[in-house]
């Protein structure tokens, strides 16, 4: 059943977030008839709930379209929806690698902007014939010839012909669809090589296991085939292979060059199905691996606990369950002093984790408590041993570090001009250093910056948008690391240390950093029977102290007439509350207070 | 089985500012039939827990002396018909001094009541006023010389403290008139402000202000220092007497003791089970018992901590020891370690100091956890 090579079209859409990606997708799904109308829920490919309500696609998803063309040919289109942010760069990356073609979808009100860069110039990396596409032609502000020509000048497309649509209206999609048959070329490939698929995602499913998506390079691969995954080295057998329809699988028995889809082995553990990996036949293996493959790193950790301690069992299946879909996030068990066992977990990036977290609460019904994030540090020892440190608690003692160095980001932030101050301003205050500065057309500026990622995941983000109203766009990527004065800093509960509290942070920003967790701290801890000495310390020197007065009266008065409910109530109230406070020496610490520390300063 | 009985009369003649319990302006017309299925339920309780005789009898409310002395001549008489009182039981009748009418405090003396309990609350008239009481100071000092005259020799006060407005001179000038009057017994508590009273919207528009966790804190213990230097024992948190004065009726509540209450809104403690009854219609209709749940062994070493630390000599580590294991003991004694300053013990008891019973909630919290898993 397999198309013949020059009918099929992989492509893939990339744009900035909100510029209206998942809604031209859903036309496209309805145009081609994949979907009917009244099947239809807004943003089909972003299943999740959290993708829905925030407006963005975590997970790459693939859908088939047959597409009868003008000229009378029957096509089939292979869509690939990549994730748009920053945090899954490498995972949109393998994703494109799997296509030919990419649209690129600009706002007409918004113009260029950093992701939609980023996104450009991942595309160019891989050689895809790039369709810029202007949506949103029927709001009043829209101005598709301004953007054209800032497309033309910024990134240097022919913007003649360009389809000029709105996606919400569904005007101009037979244009699209029209312009991908015409312009996105046909994939290569012989199907009678040996196999190499690149994986671009990975699903699980209950009934199929692990579940690879799939962009088949050369060969054919087929039910029954034992395959190897080159990177990892595992083999299995497939047990199922076909074409992405919406919402579910159109097994087809066998997959060649060319072709999008999936394979399903009977595969258990989602991580030996790595993105970016290759997977080949076991008796004919290709002679080398697709290029550009890396093996997941998690730039970001943080620490997760359970509020109660009760529910550490849960909170391990839970993530054991998110990871089976999700191969780039990792944990492993960690203690803490102060809030007992938990896990220490990687992410892609702040999104990521917000992410993750918002998952666990939400379709597992836990309450966390999560430490600081940090990223990863690398220690120089004086015996010249050099160590990575994802947890300030596992820095070693001073005087066996010789130096330590941070990861420094390349960090592009598009502005309206007026903006220029304000953000030069906080990437002063974040320790940045000034790369370049460039005009772009509609009177914006694009900002080059080196940024120390500690500092991103701080409150860079937040803050950015309430200074720039939401103007300023920002996208970065890892660059390198760089030796730099940093120290950790301790929290103190009456004297002792709580090691959930402390943070690694650069000796310029501790003080400032020491003072507000201490004012923070003092305002989420409840008062208690004793007076509470909250300090701020590097290495043994306090740097900042407040104080949690002791309870002065609390007590009830009466019972009426041997009605005792309400003291019994006050006091399973209390009870309850204790079980979701943390003992720090001899102190009460509330799972909110852990979390307090995060939250930005204002 | 003798347990003390209470019987809540839900009557009042006007509801006070502070009120949220269950009392009913403007329904005394219903007192007969109201008497009546009071009268039927100890019946029912009298056979089902084959009640001999009574350790106590308090008539509480709401406000037992609007009753007419029929009324509460048929209430007394079928009361100790159904449950004779032992030879030294309390027999105690609540009164507001707004109420008294000639002749029937005799009555009561005569059906055998042999404590009076007077809700006296202020001396000050712009703290009465602000409580919406129906009666000034001087109704109270007559009042208590009307219970003298009756033959009433052990005579109670309820005392406000920590009101808004109020100041160290005020409740030491409350408290020395009552005394000045002759009270055997006083009962003085901390305002609780409730929710949907008269008082709560004053305060939360701003009209009016509570004391601060400090100047409450000043009243209470300005409360016990003056009744202690005039001998009135604190024996629990909120109440004094002279000495052999202590309430035994109050006393049930903070030892454990079965208790059965009757009429609408009571509540029971009788055989290890806590019940209560419904509100006034509920209960005319017949309805009782409409909560009620079992208190296990674990609850009742909770409760003992919870109840019995109110009382200034706290609670007995031997029979805790005897009852729950020697560990509990441990672990409490322990725990008394951590909080000294706030707990001693001393000979086998376990108490909340004068600092401990201000923080009595913070402190058995502490206590409770302690035992929580073991």
């Amino acid at each position: 059943m397999a198309t013949q090579l020059d009918k099929i079209r992989n492509f893939c859409i990339i744009a900035h977030i909100d510029h209206g990606k998942s809604t031209l997708a859903d036309r496209l799904l309805e145009k081609t008839g994949v979907m009917a109308l009244r099947d239809m829920t807004d943003q089909v490919l972003d299943s999740m709930e959290l993708e829905r309500e925030r407006g963005i696609t975590i997970k790459s998803k693939a859908v088939r379209m047959p597409y009868k063309a003008k000229d009378g040919q029957e096509y089939e289109l292979n869509l690939i929806d990549t994730p748009g942010h920053v945090d899954f760069t490498y995972e949109v990356s393998r994703a494109l690698a799997a296509c030919e073609g990419a649209i690129l979808v600009v706002d007409a009100t918004q113009g260029i902007e950093a992701q939609t860069l980023a996104n450009v110039y991942l595309a160019l990396d891989h050689d895809l014939e790039i369709l810029p596409v202007i949506n949103k032609i029927d709001l009043p502000s829209a101005q598709p010839e301004v953007v054209k020509k800032e497309i033309e000048d910024e990134i240097g497309l022919d913007t003649e012909g360009c389809p000029l649509i709105s996606a919400k209206q569904g005007v101009g999609i037979d244009e699209v669809l029209e312009q991908i048959v015409d312009k996105v070329p046909a994939p290569k490939g012989d199907a009678s090589s040996p196999l190499q698929a690149l994986i671009f995602d990975s699903y699980y499913d209950n009934y199929r296991g692990a579940i690879s998506s799939v962009r088949i390079k050369q060969g054919t691969v087929k039910v029954g085939d034992r395959i190897r995954m080159m990177a990892c080295g595992k083999e299995f057998d497939v047990t199922e292979c076909g074409a992405f329809i919406p919402g579910g699988y159109q097994p087809t028995g066998e997959l060649t060059a060319g072709d999008v889809g999936y394979i399903a082995a009977s595969i258990k553990d989602i991580a030996d199905i790595r993105v970016g990996d290759t997977i080949t036949g076991a008796l004919n293996p290709a002679s080398q691996a697709l290029p550009g493959y890396k093996p997941v790193q998690p730039m970001v950790f943080c620490g997760i606990y359970p509020a109660d301690g009760a529910d550490y069992e849960t909170l391990k299946d839970a993530l054991e369950r998110l990871r089976l879909n999700d191969a780039s996030l990792s944990f492993e068990p960690e203690t803490s002093v102060a809030l007992g066992y938990g896990f220490r977990c990687g992410f892609l990036g702040l999104l990521h984790m917000e992410i993750i977290q918002e998952r666990l609460e939400r379709e597992f019904d836990l309450d966390l408590v999560t430490t600081a994030p940090s990223v990863v540090y690398h220690v120089k020892k004086t015996d010249g041993e050099m160590v990575s440190i994802d947890n300030p608690t596992n820095l070693p003692p001073i005087n066996e570090i010789e130096h330590m160095e941070e990861p420094f980001v390349d960090a592009h932030v598009i502005t309206p001009a007026d903006y220029t101050g304000a953000i030069m301003e906080l990437c002063q205050e974040k320790r940045g250093i000034f790369r370049d500065m460039k005009y772009i057309d509609g009177g914006r500026v694009s900002l080059s910056y080196d940024l120390p990622l500690n500092e991103v995941i701080y409150d860079f983000f937040d803050t950015l948008k309430s200074r720039t109203r939401g103007y300023a766009s920002f996208d970065y990527e890892l660059k390198d690391y760089v030796e730099s004065d940093l120290v950790k800093l301790d929290m103190l509960l009456n004297g002792e240390p709580c090691d959930a509290l402390s943070i690694i942070v650069h000796r310029d920003r501790a003080y400032a950093r020491g003072r507000s967790i201490a004012e923070k701290l003092r305002d989420a801890i409840p008062r208690q029977l004793f007076e509470i000495p909250i300090q701020a310390a590097i290495g043994g020197k306090i740097i900042a102290r407040e104080t949690v007065k002791a309870l002065r009266k609390d007590v009830l008065a009466k019972c009426y007439g041997g009605d005792i409910t309400r003291k019994k109530k006050l006091l399973e109230k209390q009870k309850e509350g204790k079980k979701r406070m943390r003992q720090v020496g001899s102190v009460q610490v509330p799972s909110e207070a852990f979390m307090a520390v995060l939250k930005m300063d204002t | 089985m003798t347990p003390a009985v209470y019987v809540h009369i839900p009557f009042c003649a006007k509801k006070c500012a502070y009120c949220d319990f269950v009392s009913y302006p403007g329904r005394l017309n219903e007192a007969d039939k109201y008497i009546s299925r009071v009268l039927d339920e100890a019946r029912e309780r009298k056979q089902e827990y084959g009640i001999q005789n009574i350790y106590s009898l308090y008539l509480g409310g709401g406000t037992p002396s609007l009753l007419t002395a029929d009324q509460l001549s048929r209430l007394t008489d079928g009361l100790t018909r159904l449950f004779p009182p032992l030879p030294d039981a309390e027999i105690t009748l609540e009164a507001n001094p707004g109420t008294l009418k000639p002749g029937f405090l005799k009555t009561a003396r005569s059906l055998g009541f042999n404590r009076l309990s007077l809700g006296v609350q202020a001396k000050q008239g712009r703290l009465l006023e602000m409580l919406g009481r129906i009666h000034c100071f001087d109704d109270a000092a007559e009042a208590v010389e009307q219970a003298r005259e009756a033959g009433f020799d052990n005579i109670s006060c309820d005392v406000m403290n920590e009101l808004p407005g109020q100041t160290e001179e005020d409740i030491t000038e409350t408290l020395t008139a009552v005394m000045s009057l002759g009270a055997k017994h006083i009962s003085c508590y901390g305002l609780i402000l409730e929710e949907g009273t008269p008082l709560f919207q004053r305060v939360s528009s701003g009209e009016l202000r509570l004391p601060d966790e400090e100047q409450a804190r000043r009243l209470n213990l300005c409360a016990a220092d003056v009744l202690e230097k005039h001998g009135y024992q604190r024996y629990e948190i909120s109440n004094y007497a002279l000495p052999g004065r202590e309430s035994r009726h109050n006393i049930v509540y903070w030892t454990g003791g079965d208790y059965l209450g009757l009429g609408c809104a009571a509540h029971s403690f009788m055989d290890s089970e806590r019940f209560s009854n419904p509100v006034l219609d509920e209960y005319l209709k017949g309805n009782t018992r409409t909560e009620a749940y079992r208190v296990d062994e674990k609850g009742k070493l909770e409760e003992t901590i919870l109840l019995g630390t109110r009382m200034v000599r706290g609670i007995s580590l031997s029979d805790i020891a005897a009852c729950y294991g020697i560990q509990t003991e441990q672990v409490l004694q322990h725990k008394a370690q951590e909080l000294k300053g706030l707990v001693s013990i001393d000979e086998k008891r376990l108490s909340l100091t004068r600092e401990g019973l201000l923080l009595h909630s913070a402190v058995v919290t502490e206590l409770v956890n302690a035992i929580e898993d073991l």
